[in-house]
C-alpha cells in the first residue's frame, strides 16, 4: 500500500552521510558540553576533598608572607595590615581564577551547544568551529605535557630500578612515583579524550555544512 | 502483537481455515497464551519453568544480564517472538559478536517460519497456537531481535507516523515518553518507550522496547532509523503487514489440518479470506490501540459462537491436579510439551549456525544427555512413546 511512499524513502548516499554526521556531530557537541560540566564538578569535589588542605596552605602563606615582608621592609607593619594585603591579594587572584576559569567553562558550553543546533538544523553558525580548533590545539598540547611527564617518570623509575639495592626508601619512591604516573596517565587520557572529540567536532561540523549545500544545491548521488 | 491479534484474530483465523470453534479456541488461548507464559506462573502450577514463553517485567527487572542471564532472554525472546530471518546473514565490517545478533533480527518469511508450521504438523491444538503466534509476531516485530542489544535494537528521534492524506501521504514526528504508567496517545503522536541507556546489553535494549507498543498496534505506518540500518530508513506498513499475517496463518492452519500439501512462504489464503478481506482491512486501519471488540465481534460472525474471554487461570487447576502422569495430557501439559519443542528447535538451528548467543544445543540422539535440564521433559516424553522432536 505504501509502494509510492517507499520510493521517497531518504536513502541515497548523500543523505546517509548527512545523517551519520549529524548525529557524530551532535555526540561530540554533548561531549565537550560533558566535558565541561566534569570540569566544574572536578573543581567543586576538589576544593570539597582538599578543604583541609587548602586551610592549611593559606595559613602555611600567611606566616611565610609575614615572615618575607618582614624581611625586605623598611619598618615593622602590623599583622592585621599583613593579612588584609595577603587576602586581599588571594581574592583577586582567586577571583582571576575563577573568572578564567568559567570564561573557559563557557567557551566550551558554546561550543557544545552551537555543535549541537548545527546537528540537528537549527542554526547554522561558524565561530564555533574556530573555538573548537582553539580547544583541540590547548588540549593537544596538554596532552603532550602529560607524556613528557609520564615519560620523565617512566625514565626516572628505571634509573632507581637499577640502583634499587643502593638506595635507601627506595620502594616509598617507587610507589610515590607510580601513583603520581597513574594520576598523570589518568589525566592524559582525559586530555586525548577531549581533544579527539575537538577533532571530530570540527570535522564533522565542516561535512555537515558541505553536504547541506550539496543538497541544496541538488547533487543527489543515486546508490 | 497483543491480545486483539493473537486471540481474536487468530480464533477468527483458525475458524477460516475450517476449525471447528471448540478448536479454534484452543488453539487461540494456546497464542494467546505464549504471551503469558512466564517462570512465575509455572511455578504456581509447578510446572518446568524452563517451558516459559515470556517474561514478566518484574522478570526482566530481576533478570540478570550476564552470559547466562542474556543466553536465557534470547532463547525466550527469539524462539517465540522475534524469529530470527536469516541465521547466515552477512555483513561487512564489524565483529562477530555483532553479526551475531545481526543474524537474529526478525523478519516474516523467514525459513525457520517453515521451521516453526512443519514442527506443529501431527501435533496439538496447543501446538499449533504456540506456531501461529510465532509466525504472527514474525509480521509485527520484523526489524528487531529478541536479545538486547543497543547496537541492533535501538532507534532515535527519527521517528515519523506516514498518514494517509488524499492521495498522498503525511509525516509526522513522533514523540516518545518514558512513564512506562502513561497510555499511548495516537491522536497527538505521542508514546511510551523504554528508556534509552547506553548499556549494550540492558533489557532496555531488548526487543522492540525502543519503539514502544507501536509495532504491535495495526493501524500505525511509520518510518525510523533502525541502529542497525546504518542510516537507513525502514517503513513499517502495519495495516499491510497485519493483514498478510492474517492471511498467512490461514494458509498454516490449511496445511496444517491437512488441506494443503505444502506449507511455503510467500503465499498467503487469499482466496479464503476475499469475502471478508475489506472489513479486515478496514479493522486493521481503524485509529485505536485495541481492535479485540472488532475483532471479536468477526470472529463469532465467521463461527456463529460466542469467543470466550481469555482467563489466564482456565485451566490451572485441570494441571494441578492431575496425576504426574497424565499432566502431559492436559491442556497445559500440551502447550509446554509444544513450548518446548519450538524453542529447543529454534535454539538448535540458532546454536549450529555457529551462534552463541542462545546458549549451547545439545544433540541429544547424537551426543546423548549433557547435564542441560532444560529439555528433560522432551526427552522423557519421547521415551514413554510421545511424539515431540
Amino acid at each position: 500500500m505504501l509502494k509510492n511512499y517507499e520510493n521517497s524513502l531518504k536513502n541515497d548516499e548523500l543523505s546517509l552521510k548527512l545523517r551519520k554526521s549529524d548525529r557524530t556531530l551532535y555526540a561530540t557537541g554533548v561531549g565537550c558540553f560533558g566535558f565541561a560540566i566534569w570540569s566544574l564538578i572536578r573543581l567543586i569535589l576538589s576544593v570539597y576533598t582538599e578543604f583541609d588542605g587548602l586551610k592549611a596552605w593559606i595559613s602555611n602563606g600567611l606566616e611565610e608572607f609575614i615572615q618575607e615582608t618582614a624581611k625586605t621592609a623598611n619598618g615593622p607593619l602590623e599583622a592585621e595590615v599583613l593579612k588584609a594585603i595577603y587576602f586581599g591579594s588571594l581574592f583577586v587572584v582567586g577571583l582571576v581564577f575563577l573568572t578564567i576559569f568559567l570564561l573557559a567553562l563557557l567557551f566550551q558550553v558554546y561550543i557544545g551547544i552551537c555543535a549541537c543546533k548545527e546537528a540537528t538544523g537549527k542554526k547554522k553558525k561558524y565561530l564555533y568551529i574556530l573555538f573548537a580548533f582553539i580547544l583541540f590545539a590547548f588540549y593537544s598540547l596538554n596532552s603532550a605535557g602529560y607524556a613528557r611527564e609520564i615519560s620523565h617518570m617512566i625514565y626516572g623509575l628505571n634509573l632507581d630500578a637499577m640502583g634499587i639495592n643502593e638506595m635507601e626508601g627506595t620502594a616509598k619512591l617507587l610507589v610515590d612515583l607510580m601513583d603520581n604516573a597513574l594520576d598523570e596517565f589518568a589525566s592524559l587520557l582525559l586530555s586525548l579524550t577531549s581533544a579527539v572529540i575537538a577533532l571530530e567536532l570540527i570535522v564533522n561540523s565542516i561535512k555537515v555544512k558541505v553536504l547541506r549545500k550539496k543538497m541544496a544545491g541538488g547533487i543527489v548521488n543515486e546508490h | 502483537m497483543n491480545t486483539d491479534f493473537h486471540y481474536y484474530a487468530t480464533y477468527s483465523a483458525a475458524v477460516f481455515a475450517g476449525y471447528s470453534h471448540v478448536e479454534a479456541c484452543d488453539i487461540c488461548y494456546s497464542a494467546q497464551f505464549v504471551d503469558l507464559c512466564s517462570k512465575t506462573f509455572l511455578a504456581s502450577i509447578k510446572g518446568p519453568r524452563s517451558a516459559a514463553t515470556s517474561q514478566l517485567s518484574v522478570e526482566l527487572v530481576e533478570q540478570k544480564t550476564d552470559i547466562l542471564g542474556l543466553q536465557d532472554i534470547t532463547r525466550i525472546w527469539a524462539s517465540f517472538h522475534f524469529l530470527p530471518y536469516d541465521l547466515h546473514a552477512e555483513k561487512k565490517h564489524c565483529s562477530r559478536a555483532y553479526k551475531n545478533k545481526y543474524r537474529l533480527i526478525c523478519n516474516s518469511n523467514g525459513k525457520l517460519v517453515i521451521d516453526t508450521v512443519n514442527l506443529a504438523k501431527n501435533k496439538s491444538l496447543q501446538a499449533v497456537g504456540i506456531a501461529m503466534h510465532v509466525l504472527a509476531d514474525t509480521w509485527a516485530h520484523k526489524y528487531f531481535a529478541g536479545t538486547p542489544s543497543l547496537v541492533i535494537n535501538n532507534t532515535d528521534k527519527h521517528f515519523y507516523e506516514i498518514i494517509p492524506d488524499g492521495d498522498g501521504y503525511k509525516e509526522r514526528q513522533l514523540k516518545f515518553s518514558h512513564n512506562p504508567g502513561a497510555k499511548d496517545d495516537p491522536e497527538n503522536g505521542i508514546y511510551v518507550n523504554t528508556l534509552y541507556q547506553t548499556s549494550e546489553k540492558t533489557v532496555m535494549n531488548l526487543g522492540h522496547g525502543r519503539a514502544g507498543h507501536l509495532p504491535d498496534y495495526s493501524f500505525i505506518r511509520y518510518k525510523f532509523l533502525p541502529a542497525w540500518g546504518e542510516y537507513r530508513e525502514v517503513l513499517k506498513d502495519n495495516p499491510s503487514d497485519y493483514i498478510h499475517a492474517f492471511a498467512q496463518l490461514v494458509y498454516a492452519m490449511q496445511y496444517l489440518r491437512g488441506e494443503r500439501e505444502t506449507f511455503e512462504l510467500e503465499t498467503y489464503a487469499w482466496d479464503t479470506i476475499e469475502p471478508y478481506r475489506e472489513e479486515i482491512e478496514t479493522l486493521l486501519e481503524k485509529r485505536q490501540t485495541d481492535d479485540a471488540a472488532d475483532w471479536k465481534a468477526l470472529g463469532e460472525k465467521l463461527s456463529g459462537e460466542t469467543i470466550p474471554d481469555f482467563d489466564i487461570d482456565r485451566y490451572k487447576e485441570e494441571y494441578k491436579s492431575a496425576e504426574k502422569d497424565q499432566k502431559n495430557n492436559t491442556f497445559l501439559g500440551k502447550f509446554i510439551l509444544g513450548a518446548l519443542a519450538q524453542k529447543s528447535m529454534v535454539t538448535g538451528k540458532i546454536y549450529k549456525s555457529g551462534n552463541p548467543v542462545a546458549g549451547v544445543s545439545v544433540d541429544y540422539d547424537k551426543n546423548g544427555f549433557a547435564g542441560i535440564k532444560d529439555y528433560i521433559k522432551l526427552i522423557e516424553y519421547s521415551a514413554e512413546g510421545g511424539e515431540h522432536e
